[in-house]
């Protein structure tokens, strides 16, 4: 029987005997480490295949997988090879010093056969259409505006990449940009300081869209060298929290309740637990990931009430609207939120 | 309606049958298309309108491989450079019908009317049933007064089945139930119903030769894999360890926001030998898709696609609810909208009435 990725348990019908819950979840399937090449100090990419060479689900630049390393372990990484190649999938990782475990995992524990489980792919850093890009990549923060050039480049629109790295050594994909010539800049900090952001962004224009990738300090900082640009021109992506965002807001409620609207369920959020955690439980399709309002992934629209949001995904424009909310870490101001679930 | 399609997609222009010696015109995704051969057997698309008096090109002729205008007879080259005008001796600089990428991947001919770079980032996708050893596939065109995407919801919701098509429900399964499992990438939706055991319909037995006095269980599964595909899988568990297998794939196609030109092929991989069963197969699939298509042009007709998205969803709709999702982040990149508005716009009440997709 041919299938594509997802249709899972399907191929053995015989086997099915009673019918399971009935669940919407993102694609899940194992993949196997077809190639694995050290790029730069501390960062191996890995070529990700399906084993029985079934075509994989298409992407598009900015997209991300999970890695199911352990039940506990799921990390996020952004496709770096191209949306063209429907066979393979490419990331690249940074062994983090202050790994918790992530990072270490795949350096040690993944060669070229082993077998990984793959989540996704999903993209919330995705390349809107423009007439001009400006991208800024800080180290690892590179991979997920390989296939955005890749994408400018295809259509033929004008781009410009400041790739700043600590130093020459740990900057990846070096070779391959050299072919840019001058529109890509590299800044390692041991021979140029920090990234020129006043200079790269200094000149703001209407039609330019600025995509972002990096550590924390360079995405606050173009967030403040942004602050005078068009709203929704500039795209970033976080690899973690942006700090103090899991904060409450004053007026934040311990417990509230939560109705679905479609589903036609009222649940209780205590103090305790998530909005995530509380609509899983009672049965609610509910689509989920890092559960670290990083993701975006268990995103829902908010019909009525006001959420404290939490996460790192919405712009504060965007957490302003109060018409959409993650359910992983977002609370509420109301006692009542009713959501589109 | 505005349009709801997204351009940077491969769509299916013409079957590889239908573009032979002459010039086909068909208009696609509100573009008017004209598909033809070269000598060598490679297709070429072309914008079909002549530059001059907007006159169709597929009206005209074929002198070699240069197409000729029917009407004061302007010569265009295979990249659509106009390359002789007989009442002059010089040609106007910069003349031309516009190209479009196309793909002769049998039994289907490809073509990318978006941005024209773009086109090499993506790849039609592989429809192994249609090609691959093993199967058996036949199907046929039409084109119907609906909005695509009535299409792609017409079957990825397969509920309708005992309403629309009673004939061909299998007896004890007039209630079909909603789906086992929705699993979603950024680009894919797959889907899984398991049914419960059942005896075969008149069209089921005949196909597949098992015995009528038993219970049979079932699996539908399906994969939204563009907006121009959607492939699904109709299994039977014939207790003897073969899957009797059928594919259904659905090329749509639209042709304007009203109007959706549906390959629809079917495939099997039993009784390959037996090409009589091929024939009744594909005789039931012909009339379930008549039945389908007046269903669709009713819709069209009085609700309209944006009518029909604006209605209440049901459990049977989670397939549906996340192709919405995709599709409206596809026009959202493809506009230059934010991809946050693209997200919430299909979900939130305010934002459906004017969401492009639902």
């Amino acid at each position: 029987m041919v299938t594509f990725l997802g249709f899972g348990a399907a191929e053995k019908l015989a086997d099915v005997v009673s019918t399971p819950k009935f669940e919407v979840e993102e694609l899940e399937t194992d993949l196997m480490v077809a190639g694995r090449d050290v790029l730069a100090d501390g960062v191996v990419a890995l070529r990700l295949e399906d084993p029985t060479g079934r075509p994989l689900p298409g992407w598009t630049p900015g997209a991300h997988i999970d890695l199911i390393l352990t039940t506990s372990l799921v990390r996020q990484y952004s496709l770096c090879g191209s949306p063209a190649d429907t066979g393979t999938w490419r990331i690249a990782v940074l062994r983090d010093p202050q790994s918790r475990g992530g990072s270490d995992f795949v350096h040690d524990k993944l060669h070229v056969g082993s077998s990984v489980r793959v989540r996704g792919p999903r993209n919330h850093f995705p390349l809107v259409s423009a007439p001009r890009y400006q991208f800024i990549a800080g180290g690892i923060g590179i991979t997920p505006m390989l296939p955005m050039i890749e994408a400018a480049e295809a259509a033929g629109v004008r781009w410009r990449l400041a790739y700043g790295g600590r130093k020459r050594a740990s900057m990846s994909f070096l070779e391959d940009l050299a072919a840019y010539g001058e529109r890509v800049t590299i800044w390692p900090q041991d021979e140029q300081g920090l990234l020129d952001l006043q200079g790269i962004l200094s000149s703001a224009r209407e039609d330019t869209l600025v995509y972002c990738c990096g550590p924390e300090a360079l995405l606050s900082a173009v967030e403040g060298a942004c602050a005078s640009w068009p709203a929704g021109a500039l795209h970033v992506e976080r690899f973690a929290a942006r700090p103090g965002a899991d904060q409450p807001t004053s007026g934040a409620l311990e417990s509230f309740e939560v109705v679905c609207q479609r589903s036609g369920l009222t649940v209780t959020v205590p103090a305790s637990r998530s909005v995530f955690e509380v609509l899983e439980d009672a049965g609610v399709s509910v689509l989920g990931s890092c559960l670290e309002g990083i993701c975006g992934t268990c995103e829902a629209a908010v019909i009525e009430g006001t959420p404290d949001h939490r996460d790192s995904v919405l712009s504060e424009e965007e957490q302003a609207c109060n018409d959409a909310m993650m359910l992983c870490v977002s609370r509420s101001l109301s006692s009542r939120l009713v959501l589109d679930l | 309606m505005n349009p709801n399609y997204p351009l940077d997609c491969w769509y299916v222009a013409a079957t590889s049958d239908e573009v032979g010696s002459g010039l086909l015109g068909r208009k696609l995704l509100d573009r008017p298309v004209v598909l033809y051969r070269l000598e060598s057997g490679e297709v070429v698309a072309l914008e079909d309108r002549c530059a001059h008096r907007g006159y169709p090109l597929s009206k005209g002729r074929l002198d070699g491989d240069l197409l000729v205008c029917g009407y004061h007879g302007l010569r265009y080259d295979t990249a659509g450079a106009c390359v002789g005008v007989p009442s002059q001796p010089h040609v106007p600089y910069g003349v031309c019908a516009r190209a479009y990428p196309v793909r002769d991947e049998p039994p289907f001919i490809w073509i990318w009317l978006g941005q024209p770079g773009r086109s090499s980032l993506h790849s039609p996708p592989q429809l192994p049933w249609l090609s691959g050893e093993g199967w058996s596939s036949s199907g046929e065109m039409v084109c119907l007064a609906a909005n695509y995407m009535l299409v792609h919801e017409h079957y990825l919701d397969l509920t309708h089945i005992p309403e629309v098509h009673p004939e061909e429900t299998p007896p004890g399964l007039e209630e079909l139930p909603a789906l086992d499992h929705v699993s979603v990438s950024e680009t894919s939706v797959t889907y899984t119903r398991t049914l419960p055991p059942a005896e075969l319909a008149d069209w089921e037995a005949e196909a597949t030769g098992l015995p009528r006095d038993r219970e049979y269980k079932r699996r539908h599964h399906g994969t939204f894999l563009s907006p121009a595909i959607l492939a699904e899988g109709w299994q039977i568990d014939g207790g003897d360890g073969q899957p009797y297998e059928q594919a259904r794939i659905h090329a749509v196609t639209p042709e304007s926001p009203t109007r959706t030109h549906l390959f629809s092929w079917f495939a099997h991989n039993f009784a390959l030998d037996r090409a009589l069963i091929g024939r009744h197969l594909h005789a039931v699939m012909a009339k379930v898709m008549r039945e389908d298509v007046a269903v669709l042009e009713a819709i069209e007709a009085t609700a309209g696609y944006e009518g029909s998205a604006a209605g209440i969803h049901l459990t049977a709709d989670a397939g549906v609810l996340q192709v919405r999702r995709i599709v409206a982040r596809m026009l959202a990149t493809e506009t230059g909208r934010t991809s946050a508005e693209a997200d919430r716009a299909p979900r939130s009440a305010s934002a459906r009435k004017t969401a492009r997709p639902g």
